[in-house]
C-alpha cells in the first residue's frame, strides 16, 4: 500500500470513527415517522444495529476492565406498565439510545450518580435495568440540570422524559433539600408508562428550544418533537411538525412580541412547550409560566441562562448592545448594567452561588480573558482572575472554583499553555491559586470541576484523574487514579 | 410561496438529513457544540431559503453546501483555541480505530487544516463525493478541488511525518508539493 493510500485509509477510518453515529444535540425524534428515512448514497450504509453493537462492545470493554460488576440496585419494571419505581437515589435520565442511521431506538439510558462513580444503566426490552459501561464522556456528573442541558434536554422545572420508543420514563425529579445535597443524594422518582400513537405528544417535553446544548447560548432553534414540535426562528414564525409534516402556525401573536428600540423582536422559549402556548397571554419582560412552559420576553438578546436560573432567578441578557445585565425571574432587571467590557459574548460558563448574590462568569473555553466575580445585586465585578479557563466553574462553599491555563509566549490564543492551576475566587478572599503542584508537573490541559456534593471537585490534569476535596479555604488532593 | 416538492416536507427533510448535516459540520468544526450551532444555522438558512431551491441538483447537495458554508462561518466566528476534551470515551478508540496513535495524529493534522480544506477532506473521504459534487458544494472548480485535496494531503503527510507515527512507505516517498491547476 502506498503512503497516499495508507493516508487515505487513515483519514477515512478516523473520520468514520469520529463522525459515524454522531447525532448532535438536536436530533429528530427517533420514533417519529420522519426519522425513518432511507440511506442516501451520500451516507455510508448503516451497520446493522450499530447502536446495540457499540453499546455491547463498550459494555464488554467495561467488563474487561472490571468496572461493570456492580449489582443492579434498581427495581425492574416492565414495559407497557405504569409502575412507580419509587423514590430512587441518584437516578437521572440523560437520554435514550438510538441508532441515528436506522432510527431504531435502543434502551433508555440512565445515569446513576454515585460517590465518585457514574454509570450508564440501560432499560432493556424486558424492562430490567442493567448496568452499562462506566461513563467516560459525560462531563458534568452531579448537576442534573446541566447534564440535561448538555443533552439539550430538561429545564429547571420541566418533567424529564426518556423513552425507548415504546415506554416512556418520566422523572419527576428534582426535589433537593439541603440535607440531600450535603449527603450527595439526589432523589428521583421514575415512572414508566406506555404512550400510544394518539397520545398528546406535544405536551411531552423534549428540549429547551433556543438554549444551546453545551454552551448555554440562547439562539434560534429548530426542534422536532414527536407529533407536536416546532420550529422557532427569530423571524417569529412558528412551525409545528405533525407526523413529519410541518404546519405553519404563522406569526406569533402580537401579545408574544415585545419590540425594542431596534425593532428587533426577540423572544425565546425556555423550557417545555405545550399546545397551550397560543392561549396564554404572557406578560412582557417576565418569565411567563404557561402550563409547564416558561417564556422570557424582552427586547434584547438573551445572552444566556444560568442552570441555576430557577433557584437564583437570574439570566444574563444583552440590553440593546449597551452591555449585559441580569434579569430576575420576576422580570426585574438588576439595577446595574454590567459594562460590555466586563461581560462579553465570550463569557459562557457561569455559576451562581446558593444565595443568588454572587455570580462568576468565565470566558468561553479557549479564550483568554478574565474570570469575574459579580455582585448580582449591583452588577459590579468585585474580583477577577486573568487566564484561560478550561472546563467549568463550580461553587464550593463560599468560593467559585475553576481552573485556568496560563498561555505561553506571546499570550495569544494559540500559545501553548505553560502553567495553570485551580483557582478559588471568593467575594471575601478574592482569588488565589490553590493548585497542589504535586498533582501535575505541567500546565493544566484537561480537567473538569464539578461538585459531588457541596464540597468536592474532581479534576483530570495531564490525563490522570485526581480526586480532590475543597472545603472552605482548603482544596487538597486526596487521591488519584489513572485515567480509564 | 412556491416550495420545491423535495423540500415541501421540511420536517421530513430535516429528520432525514440532520445526521448527514451534523456529521459534515462536525468533521469541519471538529467540536460538537460548534457543529451543532453550524447545523442549526444551516437548517435555519435552508428553511429561509427553501423557496430558492429549484431542484437543479440533489437537495442533499444543496443542503451540504449550506452546511459547509455555515460551518466555515462558525469556525471563523469562533477563532478560539480548542480545549482538550474533558474526558476520554471509554474503549471507544479501541473499538473503532486499529491504531489509536495514528488516529490521534490524523485528528491533529485535520485540526490544523483550515475550514475549507477540512470541508474538502470530509466531503471526499467521509461522504465519498466525487470532485464535481465537491466543487458544486464548495462553489469552486473541479480542478481546484483536486488542488485543495492534494494540498491537504501533502500537509497531512508532512505533519504526520514530523509528529506522528511513520506511515508505511512514507519515508521512501518524497514530499510532494501541490500545484494549483
Amino acid at each position: 500500500m502506498t503512503a497516499d493510500a495508507r493516508l487515505e485509509v487513515l483519514i477515512r477510518g478516523t473520520l468514520s470513527a469520529d463522525l459515524d453515529g454522531a447525532r448532535g444535540g438536536y436530533p429528530a425524534w427517533p420514533g417519529s415517522p420522519a426519522h425513518r428515512r432511507t440511506v442516501t448514497r451520500h451516507e455510508r450504509p448503516a451497520m446493522p444495529r450499530r447502536w446495540a453493537t457499540g453499546v455491547l462492545a463498550a459494555f464488554m470493554v467495561a467488563l474487561a476492565i472490571g468496572v461493570a460488576t456492580r449489582p443492579v440496585g434498581l427495581p425492574a419494571v416492565g414495559p407497557g406498565t405504569s409502575p412507580d419505581l419509587g423514590t430512587q437515589t441518584g437516578v437521572t435520565v440523560i437520554g435514550q439510545g438510538f441508532d441515528p442511521d436506522t432510527g431504531s431506538t435502543g434502551p433508555v439510558v440512565l445515569l446513576v450518580q454515585g460517590k465518585w462513580e457514574e454509570r450508564i444503566w440501560m432499560l432493556g426490552e424486558d424492562g430490567y435495568l442493567r448496568p452499562g459501561p462506566r461513563i467516560g464522556r459525560i462531563t458534568v456528573r452531579t448537576d442534573p440540570e446541566t447534564v440535561l442541558r448538555i443533552r439539550g434536554w430538561g429545564a429547571d422545572d420541566a418533567p424529564l422524559w426518556a423513552t425507548d420508543g415504546e415506554t416512556v420514563a418520566q422523572i419527576t425529579d428534582i426535589e433537593q433539600s439541603d440535607t440531600d445535597r450535603s449527603a450527595g443524594e439526589r432523589p428521583a422518582l421514575v415512572t414508566v408508562a406506555r404512550l400510544d400513537a394518539s397520545s398528546d405528544w406535544a405536551s411531552l417535553y423534549l428540549g429547551d428550544v433556543g438554549v444551546g446544548a453545551a454552551s448555554s447560548w440562547v439562539r434560534t432553534g429548530i426542534e422536532a418533537i414527536p407529533g407536536g414540535g416546532y420550529l422557532l426562528t427569530r423571524t417569529d414564525r412558528v412551525v409545528t411538525i405533525h407526523d413529519g409534516e410541518p404546519v405553519d402556525r404563522g406569526e406569533v401573536p402580537d401579545e408574544f412580541v415585545t419590540r425594542g428600540a431596534t425593532n428587533h423582536p426577540a423572544r425565546y422559549l425556555i423550557g417545555p412547550v405545550d399546545r397551550r402556548w397560543t392561549s396564554e397571554t404572557p406578560r412582557p419582560r417576565r418569565w411567563v409560566e404557561m402550563g409547564t412552559a416558561s417564556m422570557l420576553e424582552m427586547p434584547t438578546t438573551v445572552f444566556g441562562v444560568s442552570p441555576a436560573v430557577r433557584s437564583a432567578g437570574l439570566a444574563w441578557v444583552e440590553r440593546e448592545g449597551a452591555g449585559w445585565s441580569a434579569v430576575q425571574s420576576d422580570g426585574r432587571f438588576l439595577p446595574t448594567v454590567v459594562p460590555a467590557a466586563g461581560m462579553t459574548r465570550d463569557d459562557s460558563s457561569y455559576a451562581i452561588d446558593p444565595t443568588g448574590r454572587w455570580v462568576v462568569s468565565t470566558p468561553r473555553a479557549g479564550v483568554i480573558g478574565r474570570t469575574r466575580l459579580f455582585d448580582a445585586s449591583t452588577g459590579e465585578a468585585v474580583a477577577s482572575v486573568a487566564g484561560q479557563p478550561v472546563g467549568r466553574v463550580a461553587w464550593l462553599g463560599d468560593a467559585a472554583v475553576f481552573a485556568v491555563q496560563v498561555p505561553g509566549e506571546g499570550g495569544s490564543e494559540d500559545a501553548e499553555p505553560v502553567d495553570g492551576g485551580l483557582v478559588r475566587l471568593s467575594p471575601t478572599g478574592a482569588g488565589h491559586l490553590v493548585w497542589d503542584r504535586s498533582v501535575s508537573d505541567g500546565p493544566v490541559r484537561s480537567y473538569w470541576v464539578g461538585t459531588d456534593d457541596d464540597h468536592g471537585i474532581v479534576c483530570t490534569p495531564d490525563g490522570r484523574y485526581t480526586v480532590c476535596t475543597g472545603n472552605g479555604e482548603d482544596v487538597k488532593v486526596v487521591g488519584r487514579e489513572p485515567a480509564p | 410561496m412556491t416550495i420545491h416538492p423535495a423540500l415541501s416536507d421540511f420536517g421530513g427533510f430535516y429528520a432525514r438529513t440532520y445526521p448527514m448535516a451534523y456529521r459534515t459540520a462536525l468533521g469541519i468544526c471538529r467540536e460538537g457544540p460548534m457543529a451543532e450551532e453550524a447545523t442549526q444555522d444551516a437548517f435555519l438558512a435552508a428553511w429561509r431559503e427553501r423557496e430558492r431551491y429549484r431542484g437543479d441538483g440533489p437537495p442533499d447537495a444543496w443542503l451540504l453546501r449550506i452546511v459547509v458554508n455555515s460551518a466555515i462561518t462558525v469556525l471563523r466566528r469562533r477563532r478560539v483555541r480548542r480545549a482538550e476534551p474533558l474526558t476520554e470515551e471509554v474503549g471507544q478508540a479501541e473499538q473503532r480505530v486499529p491504531d489509536p496513535a495514528e488516529s490521534i495524529a490524523v485528528r491533529q493534522v485535520l485540526d490544523a487544516l483550515d475550514g475549507r480544506h477540512r470541508a474538502a477532506v470530509v466531503l471526499r473521504y467521509y461522504h465519498d463525493l466525487d470532485y464535481a459534487s465537491i466543487a458544486t458544494i464548495l462553489g469552486t472548480s473541479t480542478g481546484n478541488v483536486g488542488s485543495m485535496l492534494s494540498r491537504a494531503l501533502a500537509r497531512m503527510r508532512v505533519e504526520l511525518a514530523e509528529d506522528g507515527p511513520p506511515l508505511p512507505g512514507a519515508a521512501a516517498t518524497p514530499l510532494e508539493v501541490a500545484h494549483d491547476r
